[in-house]
């Protein structure tokens, strides 16, 4: 129902009329863009009749026009702007030819035409009984919080700004600023000449309308499995910017017990995760091998074919950016994965990486469905794994794990827990035969994966999000099959690999923080991620992830601890959220069957 | 009445939709462009550049259905065949097969793209709301190839006019668009929501 109301803020309902819409736009007065103006050191003042802020001081060299000085006639506009223009032209020695004279001096010395009617209300924002009256929509602040803030003693514009953060948002106050300003004089009883703008810094640059009008995107990639997980009752969770199931949903279950439900599949029988969502690519050439030696950590020139290995990736600055496994095809060709969010940096860094070193080999990505497919199968000893057989071994699978797992593929494993083959299906019926596999065993969603991640010891929860593994190996890096990331010195010293000098120094000086083992030991008062950890008194290192395992019966998780602490183990405490303190203690990793005897009972 | 081509090109019907599978593949490596002249296949002068081949089928109706070869940078090749063409499948075997048998210098990519078909009236005000190119301003006759971003993915366009008796809008722009398959049914959904709120037709 749209209304009219009067300069006091009082609504005529008589005159209401109903429209259908499907959105609101709404005016909240003129606010001039007077960054640049404050920027160049231009002082301003509040004129109560334009209600808007104008120029009163002009630093040498600097001219205003237009709105800023209050002009709102279109005519007058380019009036105002002819005189600025004149007088930055005659400022830096310029007369023109064409407005010399008598005309030239009357335009430098015109008077500025205000606009006569108040083109802003005085405080637009009416009160409604049954709404709320927001003030800033980036920050979601309405005229109470403002007030709040005010009523807590951050009373002047500055001190409101920094207290409730308007104007911070992605329109840097361009339609919030002036209307908190007004709240907060009203607030105080006083006029807002008397409170003055806020500081206005670099960069600025104005909305563009149609950045306002257009519209959204979000992309978003799908496994080729999509349509089988959706008939399974997929919860679809975003991971990178692929849709992935984080648990599948049955009758009767809550998420957390979907969750632990498929947890103990993998445990006790067979589970499968499509993992189709990994980077794929391959490299080949004769220098292939080089190029992986230079881009990962590891060694892969000596790679036998047939063989995988566990591939680490830093930056510059030696933190692991990503990781996979990498197999030796054909002695000029190397097929490997990268982590769901990071296939496209990956990707668009090793070609980067090659137009640099310039090396005689060639990447393309092989993210492509009829080639792509794979999964992942966690076999426990004794279940008999028929869903696995029919996805891999009676296919011409291309195993990156080693049928006999002779532990060169182990980085998929030592993240389970359990007998883990990654298979990836390097023909077309790869998707049947995932399809066939899937309907036979008890999915895994990215939820029970995240988990079984946690309970060997690895980056899991804020450590591994979105691919972002902000480690530094061989800093409690979790592991063990990152055996040979350590290649800085020694006789298997390799020349060269991105980041390798960053890890020379940060060897020489030692580890500031490592990822260590915890347990809360009041599982039913768990911390969250970021919590701080604190060992006598002192701020130690903080939690990276928490949950409870039914498998284990107790509460384990990852903290990034200072190395003393660490070393010590023992009894540490977590400052919770309400700052009360939660017992926990350093323990060993990995949580789950640390001697690895599962995994050795099936491979010997 | 009979009504002129112009006014007919105006009231066609703006329509999105997924092309039918085609035989595809890509080329890298300093040797490629030799390698395609040596196939017998053409090769665009300059990046971002394509061209189409008729071969013995050549004729006014097939011309909007060529086998394509797009040149994607200095030593980097996109080939498409035409609908129910073998000629890319005909190629030397060697490019296909064992990376050991890979001609030297000469790395084939694969590709299985998503592709799609942008045409008739209002094409252009549809692409202004998915993608920041100004797909107006480009000259056809320079046979442009555009990467660029669609609704947030990586796309190939490659837009043309539409020739000969059997096309139903004669001289109107159609865009044949490409992007990685797994981004395939979310381009399809946005590309194509924005062609039913123009008045267009998503099939």
């Amino acid at each position: 129902v749209i209304a009219p109301i009067d300069a006091a803020g009082n609504v005529d309902a008589s005159r209401g009329q109903r429209l259908d819409c499907d959105a609101i736009l709404m005016s909240v007065g003129w606010a001039a863009a007077a960054n640049l103006f404050l920027q160049a050191g231009g002082a301003t003042t509040f004129s109560t009749d334009l209600q808007q802020f104008v120029p009163k001081e002009l630093p040498a060299g600097v001219f205003a026009a237009g709105r800023l000085n209050g002009v709102y006639d279109f005519t007058a506009k380019v009036a105002d702007g002819t005189r600025a223009g004149m007088s930055a032209a005659a400022h830096v020695g310029y007369v023109a030819a064409r407005h010399g004279g008598a005309g030239h001096d009357a335009a430098i010395t015109a008077v500025i035409q205000r606009a006569t009617r108040r083109p802003s209300h005085a405080f637009p924002i009416i009160d409604h009984p049954k709404a709320k009256n927001f003030v800033d929509f980036d920050e979601d602040l309405q005229v109470k919080d403002l007030e709040n803030a005010a009523q807590e003693g951050f009373d002047s514009s500055e001190l409101m700004k920094r207290y409730s953060t308007v104007g911070m948002g992605p329109s840097q106050g361009k339609h919030s600023n002036m209307n908190a300003l007004r709240v907060l004089a009203r607030y105080r009883g006083v006029g807002v000449e008397t409170l003055g703008l806020t500081t206005s810094r670099p960069m600025y640059h104005p909305v563009p309308l149609k950045l306002l009008a257009g519209r959204s995107f979000y992309a978003e990639r799908r496994s080729p499995l999509d349509a089988e997980h959706e008939s399974l009752g997929a919860v679809w969770m975003p991971a990178g910017n692929w849709r992935r199931p984080e648990y599948y949903a049955v009758s009767g279950e809550n998420r957390a017990q979907s969750i632990e439900a498929e947890v103990s599949a993998v445990r006790n029988a067979v589970g499968l995760i499509d993992v189709g969502t990994l980077g794929k690519i391959e490299i080949y050439g004769p220098q292939a091998g080089e190029f992986l030696d230079r881009a990962y950590t590891g060694r892969f020139s000596d790679l036998k074919v047939g063989m995988t290995r566990y591939g680490l990736m830093l930056d510059d600055s030696g933190v692991v950016v990503d990781d996979g496994v990498i197999a030796r095809l054909a002695p000029e060709m190397y097929y490997f994965t990268t982590t769901t969010g990071g296939s496209a940096t990956v990707f668009r860094e090793l070609l980067r990486l090659n137009a640099l070193w310039g090396l005689d080999c060639c990447a393309r990505e092989c993210d492509r469905p009829s080639r792509g497919d794979q999964f992942r199968g966690a076999v426990e000893p004794g279940a008999a794994a028929a869903a696995y057989r029919s996805g891999c071994e009676r296919g011409r699978a291309a195993l990156l794990g080693r049928a006999r797992g002779t532990g060169r593929g182990r980085a998929g494993a030592a993240a389970a827990g359990g007998i883990r083959r990654r298979a990836g299906l390097r023909n077309s019926r790869g998707r049947g035969r995932c399809r066939d596999a899937v309907a036979g065993a008890v999915r895994g969603g990215f939820g029970a994966a995240g988990l079984a991640v946690l309970w060997r010891g690895g980056a899991a929860g804020a450590a591994s999000r979105e691919g972002a593994l902000d480690h530094r190996p061989g800093y409690g890096w979790p592991h063990r099959s990152v055996r040979g990331v350590g290649i800085v010195g020694g006789k298997h010293a390799k020349p060269y690999f991105v980041g390798q000098r960053s890890l020379k120094i940060f060897k020489a000086r030692g580890p500031r923080q490592v990822l260590t083992g915890i347990e809360i030991l009041d599982a039913t008062r768990l911390p969250k991620e970021c919590h701080l950890v604190i060992d006598k008194g002192a701020i130690a290192g903080r939690v990276t992830s928490v949950v409870y395992s039914h498998t284990l019966g107790k509460a384990i998780g990852l903290a990034m601890l200072a190395p003393e602490v660490a070393r010590g183990g023992g009894d540490i405490e977590i400052r919770g959220e309400q700052g009360e303190m939660l017992p926990a203690r350093i323990m060993p990793t990995p949580f789950y069957d640390p001697k690895n005897a599962r995994q050795r009972a099936v491979t010997t | 009445m009979t009504m002129p081509a112009a006014t007919t090109a105006l009231t066609a019907t703006l329509e999105f939709r997924s092309r039918t599978p085609r035989h595809r593949f890509g080329l890298k490596g300093p040797s490629a462009a030799q390698w395609l002249l040596a196939q017998g296949l053409p090769v665009p002068a300059a990046p971002n550049t394509w061209v189409g081949d008729d071969g013995a089928e050549a004729g006014a109706e097939r011309q909007n259905d060529t086998l394509l070869v797009a040149r994607l940078g200095s030593s980097e090749f996109f080939l498409e065949d035409r609908e129910g063409g073998v000629a890319l499948r005909n190629l030397d075997p060697g490019i296909t097969g064992s990376p050991a048998n890979y001609p030297a210098g000469v790395y084939p990519v694969l590709r299985q793209d998503a592709a799609f078909l942008l045409s008739g009236e209002g094409s252009l005000d549809v692409l202004a709301q998915v993608c920041n190119v100004d797909f107006g301003a480009l000259a056809l006759e320079s046979n442009p190839v555009i990467m660029t971003l669609m609704v947030g993915v990586a796309v190939l366009v490659i837009p043309r006019v539409e020739h000969g008796p059997r096309q139903f809008n004669p001289g109107a722009r159609q865009f044949k668009i490409w992007c990685d398959p797994t981004f395939g049914a979310y381009l399809a959904e946005s590309v194509g929501t924005v062609v039913v709120e123009s008045g267009g037709k998503h099939a």
